[in-house]
């Protein structure tokens, strides 16, 4: 027990962080935030070209290789820098990737994965519904039945991120038999191209070069081979997913403690106030010692985590942890910060605001933390009680 | 990727096979120590000693000693999995009852002489000999360096006279460590200078121990002492004249863990009972462990203990590796005590009135792990600290 990163996981950090300050300074990412894009296509590009989506992709399937943990520094280092625009990577890698990898057969793994990996294929998740979020399969209502050779998808999603700009959408739909009932949910890969699928823009607080969108599927047909996974069992493509999601984003919330501590650090060194720089005083110094230990704790529990997931452990209850300590610390540091930086943290042309926003959602979205407390709740032996 | 290959890319983050079976015979032997047993030596104010001889029994005081002096020649790694389990089963009692044989003597581990090590050794992991550590002064606390209690050369003898105070154990202790000015610092110098530290019998004809009356730990004694012409022998000083401040600065780290651990200890076992209580306590009809607003205090408690819990074998871990971990250590008291106490607190919450009620155990555990929160170094100054030492801000104190 050592804890110690290896030679390689140190590498690949340092890597990543030179290839993010030098391609993606914090100015371009704000620049990004005010510039009313919808997508951010050259970010996604310069990460094609970087190789970014290929991590996580076996080799055999033109991937670079590469687990959760090599994952998990690119989410961090990303994050350092870009916050919540990490979603730009993140969302295909885990929406896309791991749901192709966990559930598709192999002649749809050789096709598709080699084109996700070189970045010529953009994919977006399709899944929370208006009804349901964390109650996702109590609330599914869009249904897919199939129709000869092809499948009719009917129905609305919420929260489809990158959808305005994806090839293909993953879209959970309920499975309809062939007796008219219900029996299990699909996944299917849905072209954004489709005719029948309309989409609405929804406005948000945070990560806005990355929009995302409530989606509206009316008779839309894809062909029969685009479900992944066994009819009826769609789920069990994303469940292995949601662990994953959960330690990248606890990697991706360390980033932004990272990105807070240094800007933090760095103001209260230049800012002077009664006759010397701000760093002189306790009361700020001690401030910036909380978010540094914060950091230090979200650092070990979501390296933690995502070594146990690499090595194939159950990892239910540190992942549901790493993403709730991670993500809880990161807002209350951006807060910190914002306080720190005083106007200037809350003026958009520094950084902290954009921290202060953007780490807002992993508070609530893949899981809220009071959903990850019921959780944790049950594996201490309390009764469920939602 | 199978477990091996992951290791190899990753690094080892698992508890050792060592840590494993400590820990595990710990809890063993602290089940012969009930809850029950804990809350009557703390009524009555007495030394457990029963559970000091078998904690010597079965060498757990000798667990980071060296193997020539009878001890188990293990780390840090191992000793915080050790303090961690004893804080668990038996509170901060059960933990200061041993904490300064098993850490205190560390500094005549490795500064000692030979025959210092050999004549004084062997008893403290035995057990038959207990070790008081006199450092703290009544107007010197943390800025340690101030203190007061002088100690003058006398040819081969010094002859000792001062005051200390929030001295643990020194009530039934054989030995005492003692830090001493010796001479002034020479202008310029640190004040850390001339301080020197001696290893002696705590001889009751010239030391006079008054118990300090405190809120919690009642079991092992806090004291303050008059030293008054107390004349040591010079083979019992530590290290060389002058220095003895330098040499203690090596124990600040693991100290700093092993504290961290023992309130993780304390707020995992304080969870426990109220996660207990929670599953059986029915109100409206139901067990009150189904609201989610006794669920959510407890998960959250639960998850912050697990963290901070990797941060102390983190810095275990650099420790004995001789790698600094200054920044580990401190978080790890930092957070461990903040942690360890919320959870007491939020299981008093938990219990309700039962949770005040002195048959139940949580409102010891809460008086207890407060002490972690304040010695051996408090939160503030260990954000003053992080902040010269880590973040490299300008001194603030």
């Amino acid at each position: 027990m050592d804890f110690d990163l290896s030679e390689t996981d140190l590498a690949w950090r340092e890597t990543a962080r030179e290839w993010v300050d030098k391609n993606y300074p914090k100015s371009k990412a704000r620049e990004l935030e005010a510039s009313g894009t919808t997508f951010p296509q050259e970010l996604w590009n310069d990460l094609s070209e970087a190789g970014f989506h290929g991590v996580g992709i076996p080799e055999e399937y033109g991937g670079q290789g590469g687990d959760i943990f090599a994952q998990a520094i690119a989410a961090r280092e990303l994050s350092r820098n870009l916050a919540g625009l990490v979603a730009t990577w993140l969302a295909p890698a885990v929406g896309g990737t791991l749901t192709l990898l966990a559930a598709a057969t192999e002649e749809q793994k050789h096709e598709l994965l080699p084109r996700m990996a070189r970045g010529e294929l953009v994919f977006a998740i399709a899944i929370t519904e208006p009804g349901g979020g964390t109650d996702l399969l109590g609330a599914l209502r869009t249904s897919s039945r199939l129709d000869g050779d092809e499948w009719v998808l009917n129905g609305q999603k919420m929260w489809s991120t990158g959808a305005g700009n994806a090839d293909y959408l993953v879209v959970l739909a309920a499975n309809v038999a062939d007796d008219g009932s219900i029996a299990g949910n699909n996944l299917i890969l849905v072209p954004s191209s489709s005719p029948g699928l309309d989409m609405r823009h929804i406005p948000k607080l945070g990560v806005r070069a990355l929009a995302s969108y409530e989606v509206f599927l009316d008779e839309v047909r894809v062909p029969a081979g685009n479900i992944v996974g066994p009819r009826g069992q769609g789920w069990k493509g994303i469940v292995q997913g949601l662990n994953v999601d959960k330690v990248l984003l606890s990697a991706c919330s360390t980033g932004v403690l990272d990105g807070v501590l240094e800007d933090s650090q760095r103001y209260l060194h230049e800012r002077e106030a009664f006759g010397r720089t701000i760093e002189h005083f306790q009361a700020l110094q001690h401030k910036v010692v909380e978010i540094a230990a914060w950091r230090h704790t979200s650092e070990l529990v979501s390296q933690h985590a995502a070594w146990m997931l690499a090595r194939g452990r159950p990892v239910a209850a540190e992942a549901t942890m790493a993403k709730m300590i991670a993500s809880e610390y990161a807002v209350q540091a951006a807060d910190v910060g914002l306080q720190l930086l005083g106007g200037m943290g809350y003026s958009t042309e520094t950084d902290m605001q954009r921290y202060w926003r953007d780490a807002r959602l992993w508070r609530i979205a893949p899981i809220t933390g009071e959903m990850s407390r019921n959780f944790i709740a049950e594996q201490l032996g309390m009764p469920r009680s939602y | 990727m199978t477990e091996s290959a992951t290791a190899q890319v990753h690094g080892a983050w698992d508890l050792s096979e060592d840590q494993l079976a400590i820990r595990q015979a710990v809890e063993e032997g602290m089940r012969k120590f009930g809850l029950d047993y804990w809350r009557e030596v703390d009524k009555a104010g007495e030394f457990p000693a029963e559970f000091f001889s078998f904690a010597a029994a079965q060498g757990w005081l000798g667990i980071a000693m060296p193997p020539e002096h009878g001890g188990a020649g293990l780390g840090i790694s191992e000793a915080v999995m050790m303090m961690e389990a004893i804080a668990r089963g038996g509170g901060l009692s059960a933990a200061s009852a041993v904490h300064m044989n098993v850490f205190s003597t560390n500094v005549v581990v490795k500064h000692g002489s030979d025959e210092m090590r050999q004549e004084t050794l062997p008893g403290v992991i035995g057990g038959q000999t207990r070790v008081a550590f006199g450092v703290s002064e009544p107007d010197s606390g943390l800025d340690t360096s101030s203190l007061r209690t002088r100690a003058v050369r006398e040819g081969d003898n010094w002859r000792i006279n001062g005051r200390k105070v929030w001295i643990s154990t020194a009530q039934v202790a054989e030995k005492i460590l003692l830090l001493t000015r010796s001479r002034e610092a020479e202008p310029g110098r640190s004040k850390a200078d001339g301080l020197t530290l001696f290893f002696t019998d705590l001889d009751r004809d010239r030391i006079t121990v008054n118990e300090i009356d405190k809120t919690g730990r009642a079991a092992v004694d806090s004291n303050e002492l008059f030293i008054d012409d107390l004349v040591v022998p010079d083979r019992h000083r530590v290290g060389e004249e002058g220095r003895g401040f330098k040499l203690l600065l090596d124990g600040l780290n693991p100290e700093r863990l092993l504290v961290a651990s023992e309130a993780i200890g304390i707020g995992r076992a304080a969870l426990q009972q109220a996660v207990d209580y929670a599953k059986q306590r029915t109100v409206f009809d139901r067990v009150i462990g189904q609201n989610q607003g006794v669920q959510f205090p407890l998960a959250d408690s639960y998850a912050r203990l697990e963290s901070t819990w990797l941060t102390v074998l983190r810095g275990a871990s650099l420790y004995d590796r001789g790698i600094d971990c200054g920044a580990e250590a401190n978080i790890a008291k930092l957070l461990g005590g903040e942690y360890g106490f919320e959870a007491a607190d939020r299981a008093m919450q938990t219990l309700g009135g039962y949770g005040y009620a002195k048959d139940y155990h949580v409102e010891r555990m809460w008086r207890e792990v407060k002490l972690c929160r304040i010695a051996p170094v408090s939160p503030e100054l260990i954000l003053s600290y992080l902040a010269e030492h880590k973040l490299g801000l300008p001194k603030s104190y």
